[in-house]
């Protein structure tokens, strides 16, 4: 069965019922004549029951007084019977006519506006600006001048290098392509300022390349203040001209981790019962159907489908929750140990390391003591990092 | 009377010269499919059937139902009928050329 008979069967199809002596000619002859009967049922010998289109109901007159056939409609479906039970129903028509209505000139409207494109500008700022070009939630698309609307959006935002309007039915996609800006390091510095440190520690290398380093080797500097001044002297020391400062400063520092671990551990044991709730969040507010029992456990993870409409996000959730109890693991001081390290490992790479400029770790310093009910692991590193950063003067 | 033996006589042989004239035709279509690699029912006027599982039975190919019980149907087909035994078989779908069976079908059956 194709769409085009799907369809054709929506309007309208009855279970029709043959009675007689040769219903096998029936059927031959619906074939011949090109009706389109299917669910052939068998009921008892010599009754027949079928499906028909009611576009083809008619013909079927012919073939019954043939084959002398007795014909009895058993069900109506479809919509031109619904449409016939409820024809006395005005209200009903003027209301559907009246959704058609609303609904063609609704999607005539703008409802929603998504940016594509965009990393330095906020969604907001890029909607508010095409708010004042006149393109905004609720402007109809007919006669909406597109190229007049990207002109002045562009004339206005100035950190934008291409701006596109695609209208997807009732959403209005804006693509924009930013202005690529130089990054900081790349930035070649006119104005006279200093490198200033942006860590304390104990400097092990100073190198200036522009201006007057005020530090040496294994001074100690403090946060804020200025390695390499943009100033330029003479063996008097006196001031011959104001520069931009130049140059980096390596640091030692010292990092510590420190956690404790317990030998009882309390560990999630899942039983294999499996629940599924649902709920609705509107503008962040969750509302659940909770049916969980108290007594218990259960981890949660939620999936979500979000959509937005007239300004508020409502999001229609789905719960799966699995049982678990908890149980009690004794672990071994070597156990809490290996895990120790590893969490180590994790935190210096993930943590520390990620802050620091060109860093190399110089030492590493472990020491472990017994508390009540477990160890308490604390681990040093010295760092060797990059620190300065160029501040214009008068900032 | 010479003149109305002939005349059967005549008629006799042009009947025995039409059957031969057929069967080379069919033989023919026969050479033409296995050269070409055609399957056998594009060519020459035959009957698929193809059944899925015991409740499912497509016949490609057929020319009438014959008999049609809650337990048993016969149809005809190009050069044989064929009988299906089962049980609360209804006939899905029925088109000019294909007729879908379903139902707990016991066994398929031809009678040339």
């Amino acid at each position: 069965m194709g769409l085009t008979s799907n369809i054709q069967n929506m309007a309208g199809v009855v279970t029709v019922q043959i009675e007689g002596f040769f219903t096998e000619r029936f059927i031959n002859l619906c074939r011949i004549n090109n009706i389109k009967i299917w669910d052939i049922r068998n009921i008892v010998k010599g009754v027949i029951r079928f499906k028909i289109n009611i576009s083809e109901f008619k013909k079927l007159r012919t073939i019954a007084k043939k084959t002398k056939c007795k014909v009895c409609i058993k069900e109506k479906k479809g919509i031109y019977f619904t449409l016939f039970k409820y024809r006395k129903r005005k209200l009903i028509f003027i209301f559907l006519f009246l959704i058609i209505v609303f609904s063609i000139a609704f999607s005539t409207f703008i409802w929603e506006i998504d940016v594509v494109g965009n990393q330095n500008l906020s969604k907001e700022e890029i909607i508010l600006g095409l708010k004042s070009s006149g393109l905004y939630i609720g402007k109809n698309k007919i006669g909406l001048d597109k190229k007049e609307i990207v002109n002045e959006f562009r004339a206005h935002e100035l950190e934008l290098s291409w701006v596109g309007i695609e209208i997807d039915g009732t959403k209005a996609i804006v693509k924009v392509v930013e202005k690529t800006r130089i990054e900081e390091k790349n930035i070649q510095q006119t104005n006279p300022g200093d490198i200033v440190a942006t860590k304390s520690g104990v400097i092990t290398k100073i190198v200036a390349e522009n201006g007057t380093s005020k530090y040496k080797a294994l001074d100690y500097v403090n946060k804020g203040n200025v390695l390499i001044e943009g100033k330029v002297y003479d063996r008097n020391q006196e001031l011959i001209g104001e520069v931009p400062a130049k140059g980096y400063a390596r640091v030692d520092n010292i990092y510590t981790f420190e956690r404790e671990y317990l030998y009882c551990e309390i560990k999630k044991e899942y039983t294999n019962k499996k629940r599924t709730t649902f709920g609705i969040t509107i503008n962040s507010k969750e509302n659940m159907i909770n049916y969980l029992n108290k007594s218990k456990k259960y981890d949660i993870t939620k999936n979500s489908k979000e959509f937005k409409l007239f300004s508020n996000i409502i999001s229609f959730d789905l719960y799966k929750c699995s049982e678990y109890s908890e149980v009690e693991n004794i672990r071994t001081r070597e156990e809490l140990e290996i895990k120790s390290e590893e969490e180590e490992n994790n935190y210096l790479n993930s943590n520390i390391l990620v802050d620091c400029i060109n860093p190399n770790v110089v030492d590493k310093t472990r020491n472990i003591t017994e508390i009540d009910g477990g160890i308490k692991v604390k681990t040093e590193y010295v760092i060797n990092e990059q620190i300065g950063k160029f501040v214009e003067r008068g900032n | 009377m010479k003149n109305k033996k002939n005349n059967g006589k005549r008629w006799y042989k042009s009947l025995i010269k039409n059957m031969r004239v057929k069967e080379n035709i069919s033989e023919a279509k026969e050479k033409f499919s296995c050269f070409l690699e055609l399957p056998q029912e594009v060519v020459s006027k035959s009957t698929k059937l193809t059944a899925i599982e015991n409740n499912n039975v497509l016949i490609e190919g057929y020319k009438q139902i014959i008999d049609y019980y809650d337990d048993y149907i016969k149809i005809k087909a190009n050069n044989m009928d064929i009988l299906i035994d089962g049980k609360g078989l209804d006939i899905k779908e029925i088109t000019d050329s294909d007729l879908v069976i379903e139902g707990d079908i016991y066994s398929v059956n031809y009678q040339k």
